[in-house]
C-alpha cells in the first residue's frame, strides 16, 4: 500500500506541478474575494480527480499487469486510490478553511465556513465514489465522462432541489452576509451520506478489480 | 526456506477467448533449470504467463508455484521469490531510479538497495535520467535490475530479450547465468529467439495456436531431432512416425526426423530449435513423444 501510494504521489507531483500551482493560486483567491463559492470548490473537486488521473498514468504505462506481480493485492491497487482522493480531499479541505479563516477573519462565520467546505468536500468524495468503480471497470476516460455528467449533476441538484422543495439549499452568493439555520444538520447528514457512499463504493471497486484482466 | 522439486507446476491450464483459447497446458520446470517457453507470435506465450501470475482468471487447471498451490492466488510472501520481467517496461516513466528504488523498497521486505543500483551501475543505467528518456533496452535492463534486486528464486520473463541488439542480449544472458548459480535458483522465459534459448535453456516447451506440441530437456531434444533433406523417392520409404513436420522443395524433400528412425546411410543434418520450432508449427503434428 506504501509503495502504491509512494508512486502515485510521485507521479502526479512530476506530472501535475501546474495544478498544484493554480490550486494554491485558487485558495488563497478565495479568501480575498466577495464570490467566493467557485475559489473553495474548485481546489477540492480537482482533488478529487487526482486519482484517476493516478488512475490513467498506471493505464498509460500498464502498471497494474506489472504490479499485481509484486507483493500487492488486487485489493491494496484498489483501496490505494481512494485513500490517496480522500487524504488530498481532506488535506486541501483543511488548507482552504485554514486560509479563509486567516484572512477573512472577522468577515465570516467559522461554523457557516465549515459546513460549506465539509459540503463541498463531501460532495466532490461523491463524485470519486461514483467515478472509480467506473473507471476501474471501463478505464479512465470513460470514467472522466462519467465525472463530467456527476459534477454537473451535483452542482445542479442544490438548485433543483431548492426549485422544486421550496428548500432553501441554493448555492449561496456570500457566504459572509448569510446564516444558514439548519444548514449544519444537513451538511453532516450529507457527510454521512457521503461516507457511507465511499464505503459502498470502495466495496464496489474492489468485487469489480478483482474480476479484472489486467492485461 | 521452501524445498519444492519444482520451481513451477502447470496442469491443465485452460484460458478461453472468443478468437483464441489456452487448451491444457501442462509442464514442469524442475527446480534449479531454465525453460524455454518458444512459439510464434500469438502462440499464447503471454496468455501463459499472465495466467500463472494471476494478471488473468484461468478457467480451469492447477499452477503450483515454488511447491505452493495458487488456486486462491499467488500469496503476498510468495510473490517476494518471484521476479517478472515483461515485454515491456511496465515502470512510470516520469520516475527516475531513485524513485523506483523508494518504491520497491516500500514494495518487497527483502528488497536490496545495493544491489539494485549495483546491477544499474554494471549496465551503465544513467540515474539522473528519466525511464522515459531510457532506450528500449535500458528500460529492460532496469526491469531485469528490479528483478533480481530481491530476493527472487524463480525468474519470469516474458519476451524479455526481444527488441534487444545481439551485446545487450549476450549481456543478459550473462546476468542470467548468474541468477542461475544458485541451485534453489530457477527462470522460465518465454521467447521466439531460439538462440538465445539454445545457449542457456535445460528444457524446452513449445507452444502453437494454444495448444502444448512439445515439452523436452533441450539437448536430448537435439541430439534426438535433426533434417533429412532428400528426394520424394526416398522419403517414400521413411518410416512416418520418425517424421514430425515436412515441407517440400523444388529440390525434393526437406523433413524434421527423429534420427534413430532413419535409416542408415541417409544424411540428417543438425536441427536447431528454429528448425525443429518452424517444422512443427508449419505442419499439424501431434506431441513429439519422449
Amino acid at each position: 500500500m506504501k509503495a502504491l501510494l509512494l508512486k502515485d504521489i510521485r507521479v502526479l507531483s512530476i506530472n501535475m506541478k501546474f495544478y498544484f500551482i493554480l490550486i494554491l493560486l485558487y485558495t488563497f483567491m478565495g479568501a480575498f474575494v466577495d464570490n467566493m463559492g467557485i475559489f473553495q470548490l474548485y481546489p477540492i473537486l480537482l482533488f478529487s480527480l487526482f486519482p484517476i488521473t493516478a488512475l490513467s498514468y498506471d493505464e498509460r504505462c500498464h502498471w497494474n499487469q506489472y504490479g499485481i506481480t509484486m507483493p500487492i493485492s488486487r485489493r491494496d491497487l484498489v483501496l490505494s486510490k481512494y485513500i490517496l482522493g480522500i487524504a488530498g480531499a481532506l488535506l486541501i479541505s483543511v488548507f482552504t478553511l485554514a486560509v479563509n479563516l486567516l484572512f477573512r477573519y472577522g468577515n465570516t462565520d467559522p461554523g457557516t465556513l465549515s459546513c460549506f467546505i465539509l459540503a463541498v468536500m463531501s460532495a466532490s468524495m461523491i463524485s470519486l465514489d461514483l467515478i472509480l468503480p467506473i473507471s476501474l471497470c471501463f478505464g479512465t476516460e470513460k470514467g472522466r465522462l462519467f465525472y463530467l455528467g456527476t459534477v454537473i449533476l451535483l452542482c445542479a441538484a442544490p438548485a433543483i432541489l431548492d426549485g422544486v422543495f421550496n428548500a432553501g439549499m441554493g448555492l449561496p452568493k456570500d457566504i459572509g452576509g448569510i446564516s444558514f439555520s439548519g444548514l449544519t444538520t444537513a451538511v453532516c447528514a450529507f457527510a454521512l451520506l457521503s461516507l457511507l457512499l465511499t464505503v459502498f463504493s470502495i466495496t464496489v471497486s474492489i468485487r469489480i478489480f478483482d474480476k479484472k484482466e489486467l492485461v | 526456506m521452501n524445498t519444492a522439486a519444482n520451481a513451477l507446476e502447470i496442469k491443465g491450464l485452460t484460458k478461453h477467448y472468443p478468437a483464441f483459447s489456452l487448451d491444457h497446458i501442462d509442464l514442469t520446470l524442475p527446480m534449479g533449470s531454465v525453460m524455454g517457453f518458444i512459439g510464434e507470435n500469438g502462440a499464447g506465450k503471454s496468455t501463459t504467463i499472465f495466467s500463472i501470475l494471476g494478471a488473468i482468471r484461468r478457467d480451469g487447471g492447477t499452477v503450483r508455484i515454488l511447491g505452493q498451490d495458487t488456486a486462491q492466488g499467488i500469496p503476498l510472501s510468495l510473490k517476494e521469490q518471484i521476479g517478472v520481467v515483461l515485454d515491456e517496461c511496465c515502470l512510470p516513466e516520469t520516475l527516475n531510479l531513485k524513485d523506483i528504488n523508494g518504491i520497491m523498497k516500500a514494495a518487497y521486505r527483502t528488497w536490496n538497495s545495493k544491489t539494485f543500483f549495483r546491477h544499474v551501475h554494471r549496465f551503465f543505467l544513467d540515474e539522473t535520467k528519466r525511464i522515459k528518456d531510457y532506450s528500449r533496452g535500458m528500460k529492460m535492463k532496469l526491469s531485469i535490475a528490479c528483478a533480481l534486486a530481491h530476493d527472487s528464486r524463480l525468474l519470469i520473463l516474458d519476451e524479455a530479450t526481444s527488441g534487444l541488439d545481439p551485446v545487450t542480449r549476450d549481456e543478459l544472458l550473462d546476468l542470467f547465468y548468474e541468477f542461475i548459480q544458485d541451485e534453489q535458483h530457477s527462470i522460465f522465459m518465454s521467447s521466439h529467439i531460439t538462440s538465445d534459448l539454445e545457449k542457456i535453456c535445460d528444457y524446452v516447451t513449445y507452444i502453437h495456436k494454444g495448444k502444448l506440441i512439445l515439452c523436452q530437456e533441450k539437448d536430448g531434444l537435439m541430439q534426438r531431432m535433426g533434417i533429412l533433406k532428400c528426394s520424394e523417392t526416398v522419403f517414400r520409404d521413411i518410416d512416418p512416425a520418425a517424421v514430425h513436420g515436412k515441407r517440400t522443395t523444388a529440390f525434393g524433400v526437406e523433413a524434421l526426423v527423429e534420427r534413430q528412425k532413419i535409416p542408415a546411410g541417409l544424411v540428417v543434418e543438425h536441427a536447431s530449435l528454429d528448425d525443429i520450432l518452424i517444422y512443427l508449427v508449419k505442419s499439424d503434428m501431434s506431441r513429439v513423444k519422449s
